[in-house]
């Protein structure tokens, strides 16, 4: 009997065989790393300093841009709108406009208006019955509205002009406008793998902080023009940099969820 | 006039409180970016790993339990699984004044495998840092390594978590714990997110580079020379763990951290039961905060990154309150009217803003966790996190001013409190939200899943 030893791959390719072992051992999620190198630093930092440069740069041109897109949309939700005024963001910055709507005074509102706090009280208690991680918050946004409540009526001619409110917002969200490209390299530049993916998602969230502000602007506008100022710091707090705080995670969540798929497999946290 | 001044003074003490806000959080923003940045990279982990297997001391491993019946069974059958050699291994179940049927499923299995060592106690002071003072007079072992009853080591764990005890400086050793029950309910989700950041991104980065890991009371171990020599447990903390921690420390210990000694654990999945055990953990922090921070200012032997660590990690908690501070001094600026007028309200909001991204710093280490974990899905949870992170800080405050109500009168503190158990017994744990329950083992050590109802 002659028995046959064979050698190489026994395939019928001859690198086949090769294909069939791991380019490297699958690292075990305890030791794995992502290459955060000086030179990612350096670009990050970069790309923070020119954004934010330009942001300061073209300051007023963005304010203007995120007038006009707030006209637009104030324009489709049928908020009236008497004009526009200009109102000195910052010092040594040329004003920037803002929209003139009425906001009426407490004593001025509708009684469903402040039925509708009453409302929002009840729904806000339910929720917190209902769900028991949200009693916190549930419970602060309630305190916002006894408050504003109290306020409210021990000062039933308070007013607060939209021009002033419009002020405000636009301070608020210039810093964050500011701070958005240091904190956003640091999220999505500084651990993305791909550098180019990385500069896309800082640019998309400084698009979208400016946009999304836009949106959120005429939302609070509208709720003052038909509510007074009753919503006034509910809104302030929900809808100002709670909101910035939420969509920057929603982005960041994202941004993982794909970074993660990509450099590790898309497989289990149990198989790797 | 008068109320002018008052006004003035008013928002004087609202502005230095937005200002004292952001300074804090400013910090911890810093130490949290640094962490996770420092983790990405994972610069020189010594964790022994080459050991495993290799250094074999005689260990004793302690079970402390109290009315457990649910998860008695799996956390004894797991060890026992545990291929360390049995001449050199003891285990201790404690079972500490229960009243179902732990004592039963204890005697049973000491019945069985003469490795197990019961303890029951039925009298004498509660809790686990009592238990344990009783259970360490029986042990053996060189090193004690401790797991709670709704752990689930796998057949690697007990010489992962032995070998770094190689290194003589090593006073106490940490694994890693893992959330088994992650589709137990949104929280649990929420929960397995701040695990991973906690161990695969804070503990490892802190041990990387040279500070402290935090001993955690479980999936852990600490060498009984050491533990003899710092005076052993501290039956009146509430947090034995982190108790342990300092005062090895502050004798010139350190603690080592295993991130591949992976450990399931069931997370809290009410509100109710992880408020608890906030409250718990809060009150023996602050204790320990103020126990210790003199020494470790004193201590010639740690260097100054080390102290400000040790000082940061005792102190987390107290941010809860100083970040409510802050809101409600930016509330205050912004009632009072005055203050439109100039800028520092806008700074002020800029500032709360500032808080939020600050905060930030902290998602970013369960981004960084979630990325090194591979964890695709339950990532997406995480702007939810928030609903965590209000009901958390709520929670830390109301505890805080229960600790320092008591400490100003004299009261007793809360006492110790279990966490309560959901999984069933014999399931060896809850589906975990895909239809599958963890069953049985591979001959590797993995835990298996199958779906539910399945054979």
């Amino acid at each position: 009997m002659v028995v046959r030893l064979k050698t190489g791959s026994p395939n019928p390719s001859g690198d086949s065989g090769r294909r069939t072992r791991r380019v490297a051992i699958y690292p075990h999620r305890s030791v794995r790393s992502l290459p955060v190198t000086a030179t990612r630093l350096v670009v990050a930092l970069l790309v923070s300093a020119i954004l934010c440069g330009f942001t300061a740069y073209y300051a007023i041109e963005l304010m203007s841009l995120h007038g006009r897109i707030a006209h637009s949309l104030m324009g489709f939700a049928g908020i009236p709108v008497k004009g526009w005024e200009a109102v000195s963001v910052f010092p040594g910055l040329q004003p920037a406009s803002a929209p003139m709507t009425e906001i009426p005074a407490f004593s001025a509102v509708t009684d469903w208006a402040r039925m509708l706090v009453i409302a929002a009280i009840v729904i806000l208690l339910l929720v917190s019955r209902r769900y028991v991680l949200t009693r916190n918050l549930a419970g602060f946004l309630m305190f916002l509205l006894i408050c504003s409540a109290i306020v409210n009526s021990v000062n039933p001619d308070l007013t607060f002009t939209s021009q002033t409110f419009g002020q405000i917002w636009l301070r608020g969200e210039m810093l964050v406008w500011l701070l958005l490209p240091w904190v956003a390299s640091l999220l999505f530049l500084v651990p993305q793998p791909n550098v180019a993916e990385g500069i896309f998602w800082v640019l998309m969230v400084q698009v979208y902080g400016v946009l999304f502000s836009a949106l959120r602007m005429v939302f609070c506008l509208g709720v003052l023009h038909h509510t007074g100022l009753l919503f006034l710091p509910l809104i302030w707090f929900g809808m100002g940099t709670l909101s910035d705080l939420l969509f920057l995670l929603f982005f960041y969540s994202v941004s993982v969820y794909r970074t993660s798929g990509r450099v590790w497999g898309f497989r289990s946290t149990w198989q790797s | 006039m008068g109320i002018q001044i008052n006004m003035a003074i008013l928002v004087l003490i609202a502005r230095c409180c937005v200002l004292f806000t952001v300074l804090v959080l400013t910090i911890y923003a810093i130490r949290h970016y640094w962490m996770g940045f420092s983790r990405l990279k994972l610069r020189n982990p010594k964790d022994m790993n080459e050991l495993v297997g290799f250094m074999m001391p005689r260990i004793t491993v302690m079970v402390p339990m109290h009315n457990e019946e649910k998860v008695a069974a799996d956390v004894l059958q797991a060890l026992v699984d545990c291929d360390y050699d049995w001449s050199r291994l003891q285990i201790i179940a404690i079972n500490d004044r229960s009243t179902d049927g732990t004592r039963a499923i204890v005697d049973r299995y000491a019945e069985k495998y003469p490795i197990i060592q019961p303890l029951h106690r039925d009298s004498g002071q509660g809790g686990k840092p009592a238990a344990l003072i009783d259970a360490t007079q029986m042990a053996t072992g060189e090193i004690i390594l401790l797991f709670d009853a709704d752990y689930i080591p796998g057949r690697a764990m007990l010489k992962m978590l032995a070998a770094p005890f190689a290194d003589i400086e090593v006073g106490a050793v940490m694994g890693r714990v893992v959330p088994h029950n992650v589709g137990g309910s949104l929280l649990a989700g929420l929960l397995s997110l701040e695990r991973a950041a906690g161990y695969q991104s804070a503990q490892q980065s802190r041990f990387n580079n040279g500070f402290t890991a935090q001993f955690g009371g479980t999936v852990g171990g600490v060498r009984m020379s050491a533990l003899r020599a710092i005076g052993g447990w501290d039956a009146s903390s509430l947090t034995e763990d982190t108790d342990l921690t300092f005062r090895l420390l502050l004798n010139g210990w350190r603690v080592a951290y295993v991130n591949r000694a992976e450990c399931y654990e069931e997370v809290p999945i009410s509100w109710l039961v992880r408020r608890r055990q906030l409250v718990r953990w809060v009150t023996g922090h602050t204790e320990c905060l103020h126990k210790y921070w003199p020494r470790i200012l004193a201590a010639n032997f740690l260097s100054r990154m080390e102290k400000i660590d040790a000082l940061l990690l005792l102190a987390m908690y107290l941010t809860a309150p100083v970040m409510v501070l802050g809101w409600l001094a930016s509330l205050v600026l912004f009632f009072v009217e005055s203050a439109h007028e100039v800028p520092i309200l806008a700074i002020a909001m800029g500032f709360v803003g500032y808080q939020l991204f600050a905060n930030q710093a902290t998602f970013m280490e369960i981004g960084v966790a979630c990325m090194l974990d591979g964890s695709r899905e339950r990532m997406l949870l995480m702007p939810l996190n928030i609903l965590n992170f209000f009901a958390s800080t709520g929670a830390i405050c109301n505890a805080l001013m229960r600790f320092y109500w008591r400490k100003l009168w004299g009261n007793d503190g809360p006492g110790w409190d279990k966490t309560k158990r959901t999984r069933e017994p014999g399931a060896g744990g809850p589906e975990n939200g895909n239809g599958l329950r963890i069953v049985g083992r591979t001959s590797n050590g993995l835990y298996f899943s199958q779906k539910a109802g399945e054979e």
